[in-house]
């Protein structure tokens, strides 16, 4: 393993051999890392929930389509999108740590543990989300011990939900380490904590990331359902502005060529992600 | 919270709802499989453009968030296009079915293209045309295939129905705010969660039957002829993810 | 796949029979069936390989010939150019008589529509190296599918003749099997059973058995050596198995780089070939 493979197929044609670094002293993973540490603190701290999308112009009446009213929605839209994106942002996290405790339960070797997680993740698979979220906020208010604003509500829903997924991935990832790591590593008497940290992950890991990032896309996809729950996010701006101002056409349009504005490249980047990263296991 | 169960009449009115969900199950799934199978032999047409327009429906389908495409299919299209309002469950199962038909045409992409190209060009060396070679040497091998992830994305568009109800339609969701409607004055909290979980466990078994037929037909197909199938790519396993709600 | 360059204004070349002779039967098809096969300028590049260079050939109908070679010479693709899996990117191709990529316009040649190829194609089959049947279907559904849906026979006269062609190739007990329950030798020879099905005037022979284990490789050679007898097919057969080649040819092709660098009779070019590099080609197979 301390062999060098080439991991120059990353940049352009020529393969070069690099010597193997660990994770964090590679630039090609720490930036991105960086990046994505950055948005995740914009969205989490820097975005702020209102519930006021006001419009300040009225639509012509007359016409299907108005223009104008059209490009005045946009900063509207824009907010609702980022707590949207927020509340998916901070789902996934739940979800992809949830999701790993998920796995392992599920992989344990005690029927006790395993059976009733295999249960439970088919349970939560198998439900929609949109009832799973009325769900919580009914057991929220029927208890006077828990109080979760409704971008809480949503989060925990979505990382619920979203956690079976990935455990799944998760669990494909472990197994598709092959057994004959786990008996090098017991052949060579590593305790568990070394085995999983620095034999089975990092070799799941690139197997598992892809799946994730796909969940990650498809969360942003669900997120919008919080408006039943109150969240500001882009269908609640959406369906207030038609309340408001009687026009269906312009929000909800808008708020679709929105989405797939963040959904389309979120999706092409993650798709040249798991391409450069089945590039670099050319074992 | 005392008792899990709801009166009688509340699961007549459930019962009755999941028949409509059913309904539109099916109607969108069907949608959703022509869809998907005229999507996924375009994905791969000799013709340039064929390939362009499939490919741009793939990626509108699949990267919309599927209650966004509904709002938009069923309050703002009617009105662009100047018709009146379509009666909502039509409106809802195009919608779904389109949403559907971007994740299946990846699926059937997929298996086409996993079937090894020998039998194409043996197909050819018969002088079969084209469509022939599709229907009877290329698709009925690549079913086998297809059919665990379209397993998959039918369950998720069992959880898609679910968010018809915001649009008004009466199927389970909607059934379970009427009984909400009517248990406004007396009902608590507790009261509610009760109902939603029912709903869920009601979900859950739909789920799950169709999970059985899906396999029931794997197996059959396995059993009509030996041989190792070929195998799906990963990316396309997790098809569908996204759409359920 | 792009059709074939339009030949110019200098095509199509001397050697090309005008109008008349290639709507003249003697020439181009045999009393038995057979069609002939003319290649005339093919060229194929795959990228920047330039497999097949400007190439002329000659089959008559109802010859038997074998071309040899080692690989990447180009040999395959001559079968697959024939058989259109491959355009070539220049030259024309006749069968029987008639141009395979191009149509007549008066006096002009030009790229043909699909539904011509086809209709040319309908005379030509091909058996594969790793048999390629259909393994969703029984042997006789194999071996029916051609002349059902491309025939149009009413299916009870298909499966008759099927059965027929099954039992020629001494088959006709695993009729309702399915391919993944036969060998390598059964494989192939529903395989040829199935390409016989579409009576074929020209048929291509693709190394059919260089994917079967050295004892069953006979039972495949016997099959062909019927259908040589019979002399209803003209036959391109590329093979490794020179034993068979001297029984069966007429012609051998020894084949280099994209050329036929040699061409005669059997005991010419395995015995005594005139060339070096047929001479090291032989030498090397027979080494073991």
């Amino acid at each position: 393993m301390s062999a060098p493979w080439p991991r120059g197929a990353v940049d352009g044609d020529h393969l070069s051999y690099r010597p193997h670094r660990r994770w964090f002293r590679r630039p090609d993973v720490v930036v991105p890392l960086l990046v994505i540490v950055a948005v995740y603190a914009y969205l989490l701290l820097g975005v702020e929930e209102t519930s006021f999308f006001r419009t300040r112009m009225t639509a012509k009446g007359t016409e299907h389509f108005d223009w104008m009213y059209f490009w005045h929605l946009v900063p509207l839209m824009w907010r609702g999108l980022l707590v949207t994106a927020k509340a998916t942002v901070m789902g996934f996290t739940i979800a992809a740590t949830l999701g790993f405790v998920l796995a392992l339960g599920r992989r344990s070797r005690l029927r006790i543990l395993s059976w009733p997680t295999a249960a439970a993740i088919e349970f939560v698979r198998s439900t929609p989300l949109l009832v799973q979220l009325f769900f919580a906020q009914a057991l929220v208010r029927s208890t006077d011990a828990l109080s979760l604003e409704p971008i809480s509500i949503l989060m925990v829903g979505l990382g619920v939900h979203y956690a079976t997924y990935c455990s799944e991935a998760y669990r494909a990832g472990i197994d598709s380490v092959p057994k004959g790591q786990w008996e090098a590593a017991t052949a060579l008497n590593l305790g568990p904590a070394t085995t999983w940290s620095r034999v089975i992950v990092p070799q799941a890991v690139p197997n598992v990331l892809p799946a994730l990032g796909n969940f990650l896309v498809a969360g942003f996809k669900d997120a919008p359902l919080g408006f039943i729950l109150g969240v500001p996010g882009v269908l609640f701006f959406a369906n207030t502005v038609r309340g408001e101002d009687f026009r269906p056409t312009e929000p909800y349009i808008l708020a679709g060529i929105g989405f797939l504005m963040l959904s389309l490249p979120a999706a092409w980047a993650l798709r040249r992600l798991e391409r450069r990263i089945a590039y670099e296991r050319t074992d | 919270m005392d008792g899990w169960l709801l009166e009688p009449n509340q699961y007549e009115l459930l019962r009755q709802g999941t028949l409509v969900t059913l309904q539109i199950l099916a109607y969108s799934f069907g949608l959703g499989v022509v869809l998907s199978l005229a999507f996924g032999v375009a994905r791969l047409s000799e013709r340039r453009w064929v390939r362009g327009v499939a490919l741009v429906y793939v990626e509108l389908a699949r990267g919309i968030s599927s209650i966004v495409l509904l709002f938009v299919i069923a309050v703002a299209v009617p009105i662009l296009l100047d018709v009146g309002q379509a009666s909502l469950i039509l409106l809802g199962c195009v919608a779904l079915g389109i949403n559907m038909g971007g994740y299946g045409a990846e699926i059937v992409r997929g298996s086409i293209q996993a079937i090894p190209r020998g039998q194409s060009e043996a197909a050819i060396a018969l002088n079969l045309s084209p469509t022939q070679r599709l229907r009877h040497v290329v698709l009925p091998q690549a079913l086998r295939i297809i059919l665990p992830p379209m397993g998959n994305l039918t369950i998720e568009i069992l959880k898609g129905t679910s968010l018809v109800s915001l649009i008004g339609v009466t199927d389970i969701m909607q059934a379970a705010r009427n009984i909400r409607q009517q248990q406004l004055f007396n009902a608590t909290a507790a009261d509610v969660t009760v109902l939603f979980a029912n709903i869920l466990v009601v979900y859950f078994v739909l789920a799950q039957v169709i999970n059985l037929a899906f396999r029931l037909g794997e197996r059959r197909l396995a059993r009509r002829y030996e041989g190792a199938a070929a195998e799906l790519p990963v990316a396309v396993e997790h098809a569908g993810a996204g759409i359920g709600g | 796949m792009s059709a074939p360059t339009d030949p110019g204004p200098t095509d199509p070349g001397p050697t090309d029979p005008g109008p008349a002779a290639s709507t003249s039967s003697e020439t181009e098809v045999s009393a038995r069936g057979a069609a002939s096969v003319r290649l005339r300028g093919v060229t194929k590049a795959f990228g920047t390989n330039v497999v097949l260079r400007d190439l002329d050939l000659d089959v008559e109908p109802g010859e038997r010939v074998v071309i040899i070679g080692p690989s990447g010479s180009g040999k395959t693709t001559i079968l697959r150019v024939i058989m259109t899996l491959e355009r070539p990117d220049a030259g024309t191709v006749r069968v029987g008589g008639r141009h395979l990529y191009h149509e007549r316009h008066g006096d002009d040649l030009r790229p043909a529509r699909e539904r011509h190829v086809r209709e040319v194609r309908s005379d030509i089959t091909m058996v594969f190296q790793h048999f390629n049947l259909f393994p969703h279907m029984s042997a006789i559904e194999n071996v029916m599918l051609a002349p059902v849906k491309v025939h149009r026979r009413p299916r009870s006269e298909a499966r008759a003749k099927g059965m027929e062609l099954l039992e020629k190739v001494g088959l006709a007990h695993a009729a309702n099997q399915t391919p993944g329950q036969l060998s390598g030798g059964q494989k192939q020879r529903v395989a040829i059973a199935r390409s016989l099905a579409c009576e074929p005037r020209v048929m291509l022979f693709d190394e059919v058995t260089s994917a079967l284990d050295p004892e069953l490789i006979g039972e495949v050679l016997n099959v062909l050596r019927d259908i040589a007898a019979e002399g209803s097919t003209t036959m391109m057969l590329v093979t490794h198995e020179m034993g068979f080649a001297r029984e069966v040819a007429d012609r051998v092709l020894m084949f280099d780089e994209g050329h036929v660098i040699e061409a005669g009779k059997p005991s010419q070019v395995l015995d005594n070939p005139g060339e070096d590099r047929t001479r090291a080609f032989l030498g090397a197979v027979f080494e073991h």
